[in-house]
């Protein structure tokens, strides 16, 4: 006797989707799994499998048309228990990513996952139940979600066995962002060692990090049209790469760009700097920037600031801690002078001296390079004009400054040369308003243009 | 110490709360223990394990003094000095607990005495003398931990009536002593008092003591207990105590009574030992978002954080099951939280050990949570009558299991009956926490003759041979 097969509930919140292919046609014998039809949702284009064996008497699902849970596919005759459709896998799993994977595998595997073990292991060979085993207990990793504030009872007991990993492999991996159960283990019995997630950890990073880093583009092969050489990234530079395609796909940046003029300004740095060096110390455009930048960030404090998506806050900093980046020759290293608005003009260009240097050196201890509140990124010794920085987070806005030029300005009804700064700021839009992005530059340049008014007179 | 500000605040100055502020200290956190008692320890050193385990060490003496008639070495019985035996007792109690406050010193981590009240997430009021101080925090761990549970039937204000702390503390050796309760506890207490002379009864409302445990350990316990105790009785409920001039009249009712009928008996003096319940009241958990589930243990995710993101519960009063080496292990990881580590609780071997005669010691899975859970499981048992050290020892009482993964091997869980069980355990806990197959164990040369062999052995039976079992 024929049963009508429904649309199961492939996964939360998927409630149908539009059906983009008949895998069988009227006649055809199927076996338990066998995809019977491609359902397009709107999160992923999902393989529908047979719950049991059988023969199908009767397509009822059409190509391109809507199909629901709970309507039917196909009427299939002849399957011993094949009376209903399987029952709604309790932990969704996650719909495939690709229309073209193996047919059937993923949705049978949920149904599996939920069948006692005697039933399973009537048919499967083995090692076909062990990876079938180690697959359901991967979703059921990626399922579950991150554990928040007691919304994980204590005492919750863990669905599947536990990764056969040691307590330094389990913390490692967590170190390094590796899930642990999609670790190959190679010690006796599959256990897996700190070596495996090191060397997992180390093929991930060659393949891109999934969902940060593009997944790497097939390279074509360039000798072919002239000699190449190839040269293994450093650590650093594989850090620095890392963080800003994480900053740059996670961040929506906004750029604001405006030009101050410094002629004043760098006339009193002129005129003081002599007088800074015979005590020590280089008078530089960077530190009055840094003057200027904090005194913005008081007047706007959300930019010195950090989002906590997780907890729904924005986390408003007292402290004025300003990263400065430095150019060395292994890559940009970002130290952090700390405190700048409880400094003057003379120690912050002491202090900035010494950590510039000891960043070229590679002397700066790692707790110099943490606790940043905003970043500056002055590349004006170098050369260029207006560019885009890219924000460092969790700090939500950066400062990006190009080389003064002397320029000529239409000025009270005549032509005079003016030093112009090009300045750019980025800023994280998410918690950040375009026009108190506007506001905080034309700030920014009100302080240069007339800093002494500002800082000293509070103007 | 008004306005003091602390990076963290850990309230109770037990095994999970005392671990966890030294763990905190040595990261350089500015930490303060807040304890109600006025020494450190909790009820684990003070009045619990520690002052248990030094009185079954004298009832380990006893026991074994009198067997050894059985080898030819006739020793009379031993004439018990109950002050000097207290006393020594408590000097073992006080060293530890001093040893303690040493360590607290020697971290800088500040003691405050009193109770702890929250005020909101960053302040807590602390009432020791007579003003309350107020202690500012920007993390707190609650490490409060359980207290008996006394239902109202079973208590009567007598000085014949102990719980588990006045058991401890022994009062007197009572003649005839019933013990309410035949989990741990009881059994342990009981233990103590039959060795110093007492005739033990055991009453248990289930169907078999020590019932945590799965049954081919514990009984190996029940059937020593029947031996040296006047009885152990099961399925037998305690329906109200009265206090006589002669002794405690205690109404039973079950099968020991005849079929279900109720029957009276007379004890010099009752043990109340039916369970524990954790401390989480009157905390002002109500000014916070710290969350309390309905068996009263405080709701905690797996970095032991509770709903409130800066303060974490650990130990008895974040759930079961309650015991001193779990709540430290929870202490680490929530300090490994705050101090901004991949921190997670994702132990799959907490030991268990029950330190009757023969000890019993489990971890990981036991055999009937495997069953339970449907998991294709090997289970391995090496009886120690076939153990040529246990025999040295006349204590072939005892069984050595393992509980393997049926294809791979895969040790999921170790549960032991015997002598010096509780030692042998963490043998058994490195395997499940490594993931090690039962061959790592067959394969690793143990030494001969120990008690340590009966895992090795039950090991190799996982491939069919056990060189001495068949």
């Amino acid at each position: 006797m024929a049963e009508r097969i429904t649309l199961p509930e492939l996964a939360e919140g998927i409630a149908g989707g539009d059906v983009v292919s008949v895998a069988v046609s009227e006649g055809d014998t199927v076996t338990e799994g066998q995809t019977l039809i491609e359902l397009e949702t709107d999160k992923a284009t999902v393989p529908v499998p047979s719950p049991a064996a059988g023969k199908i008497v009767k397509v009822l699902a059409k190509v391109g048309e809507p199909l629901q849970v709970g309507e039917p596919i196909v009427e299939l005759e002849g399957a011993p228990g094949a009376v209903k459709a399987p029952p709604p896998p309790e932990k969704p799993a996650k719909p495939p990513r690709h229309a073209e994977r193996p047919p059937a595998e993923p949705a049978t595997e949920a149904e599996q996952v939920e069948m006692p073990p005697e039933e399973r292991g009537a048919e499967k060979p083995a090692e076909e139940q062990r990876v079938e085993a180690r697959q359901a207990r991967q979703r059921e990793v990626q399922a579950r979600p991150e554990p928040g504030p007691a919304e994980t009872p204590p005492g919750a007991p863990e669905a599947g066995e536990p990764a056969p990993a040691g307590p330094a492999a389990r913390r490692l991996a967590r170190e390094l962002g590796v899930d642990i159960n999609r670790v190959p283990g190679s010690s006796r019995g599959g256990r897996i060692s700190p070596e495996d997630v090191k060397d997992f950890a180390r093929q991930r990073m060659k393949s891109g990090v999934p969902g940060v880093t593009p997944a790497a583009a097939e390279l074509p092969d360039f000798a072919r049209w002239g000699p190449v050489r190839r040269e293994t990234l450093t650590t650093l530079r594989r850090k620095i790469s890392d963080n800003l395609a994480r900053a740059w796909v996670t961040i929506p940046h906004v750029h604001q760009f405006d030009d101050a003029d410094i002629t004043d300004l760098a006339a009193l740095r002129k005129a003081h700097a002599p007088r800074f060096k015979e005590r020590g110390a280089n008078l530089t455009m960077t530190a009055f920037l840094l003057k200027a930048v904090v005194a913005t960030l008081q007047k706007f404090p959300q930019f010195n600031a950090s989002l906590d998506p997780v907890n729904g806050e924005m986390v408003f900093k007292d402290y004025f801690h300003i990263g400065v980046a430095v150019d060395t020759p292994g890559g940009l290293i970002v130290p952090v002078l700390r405190d700048v608005d409880r400094k003057d003009l003379y120690a912050i260009s002491r202090e900035l001296g010494d950590l510039a240097q000891r960043t070229r050196d590679r002397q700066v201890g790692l707790e110099e390079l943490r606790g940043a509140s905003f970043s500056v990124s002055n590349l004006g010794g170098i050369g260029g004009s207006h560019f885009t920085p890219i924000i460092n987070p969790p700090e939500v806005a950066i400062l990006g400054v190009g080389r003064s030029r002397e320029v000529p300005v239409w000025r009270n009804g005549q032509v005079v040369p003016r030093t112009i700064l090009p300045l750019c700021v980025a800023y994280d839009h998410r918690v950040i308003d375009g026009a108190d992005g506007a506001r905080f530059i034309t700030e920014l340049v009100r302080t240069l243009e007339h800093y002494q008014d500002v800082m000293l007179l509070g103007l | 110490m008004p306005n003091t500000a602390f990076d963290l605040v850990v309230i109770g100055g037990g095994p999970g709360g005392y671990a966890a502020a030294f763990r905190a200290a040595d990261h350089g956190l500015k930490t303060a223990i807040v304890e109600l008692d006025d020494r450190l320890g909790g009820v684990c050193l003070l009045r619990g394990c520690i002052p248990s385990k030094a009185l079954l060490h004298a009832a380990q003496v006893i026991h074994e003094t009198q067997e050894m008639a059985a080898w030819g070495l006739k020793f009379p019985r031993p004439q018990i000095d109950l002050d000097a035996l207290r006393d020594k007792k408590e000097t073992i109690v006080d060293k530890l607990s001093r040893g303690t406050g040493t360590l607290a010193k020697l971290r800088n981590v500040s003691i405050i005495h009193g109770r702890a009240r929250f005020l909101d997430r960053n302040r807590l009021s602390v009432l020791g003398g007579e003003k309350p101080t107020e202690v500012r925090f920007k993390n707190a761990i609650i490490a409060t931990g359980s207290r008996p549970v006394i239902p109202r039937t079973l208590y009567i204000d007598d000085e014949r009536w102990f719980d588990s702390t006045r058991a401890l503390d022994l009062p007197f050796i009572p003649e005839r002593l019933l013990v309410i309760g035949g989990g741990y506890i009881g059994m342990e207490l009981g233990t103590v008092y039959e060795a110093l002379g007492s005739k033990v009864t055991v009453v248990e409302g289930l169907d078999r003591i020590l019932n945590t445990a799965d049954p081919d350990l514990a009984r190996h316990v029940a059937k020593r207990a029947q031996a040296r105790f006047q009885a152990v009785r099961t399925n037998t409920k305690v329906e109200g105590l009265r206090a006589e001039k002669t002794g405690i009249v205690v109404t039973l009712r079950g099968p020991g009574a005849g079929e279900d009928e109720k029957e009276e008996a007379e004890f010099d003096a009752v043990l109340v030992s039916v369970g524990r319940r954790p401390n989480s009241e009157d905390l002002g958990l109500e000014t916070t978002r710290v969350r309390i589930n309905d068996k009263g243990f405080i709701e905690v995710d797996r970095q032991m954080r509770t709903g409130e993101a800066n303060i974490f519960a650990i130990g008895d009063v974040a759930g079961e099951p309650m015991l001193a080496h779990k709540a430290s292990h929870e202490g680490f990881t929530a300090v490994g939280a705050i101090v901004g580590g991949e921190a997670l609780w994702d132990k799959k071997a907490v030991p268990a050990v029950v330190f009757t005669d023969p000890e019993l010691a489990w971890c990981g899975k036991t055999e009937a949570e495997a069953k339970e859970e449907g998991l294709d499981v090997k289970v391995l048992r090496f009886p120690w009558s076939a153990s040529g050290r246990a025999t040295t020892l006349d204590r072939n009482d005892g069984v050595t299991k393992l509980v393997c993964d049926a294809e791979s091997g895969r040790v999921i869980g170790v549960g032991i009956a015997g002598t010096n069980a509780g030692e042998l355990i963490s043998e058994g806990v490195l395997a499940v926490e490594m993931g090690a197959v039962a061959e790592d164990i067959a394969g690793s040369i143990h030494p001969h003759p120990t008690l340590s062999e009966t895992l090795m052995e039950a090991a190799e039976m996982f491939a069919g041979h056990a060189t001495h079992h068949r």
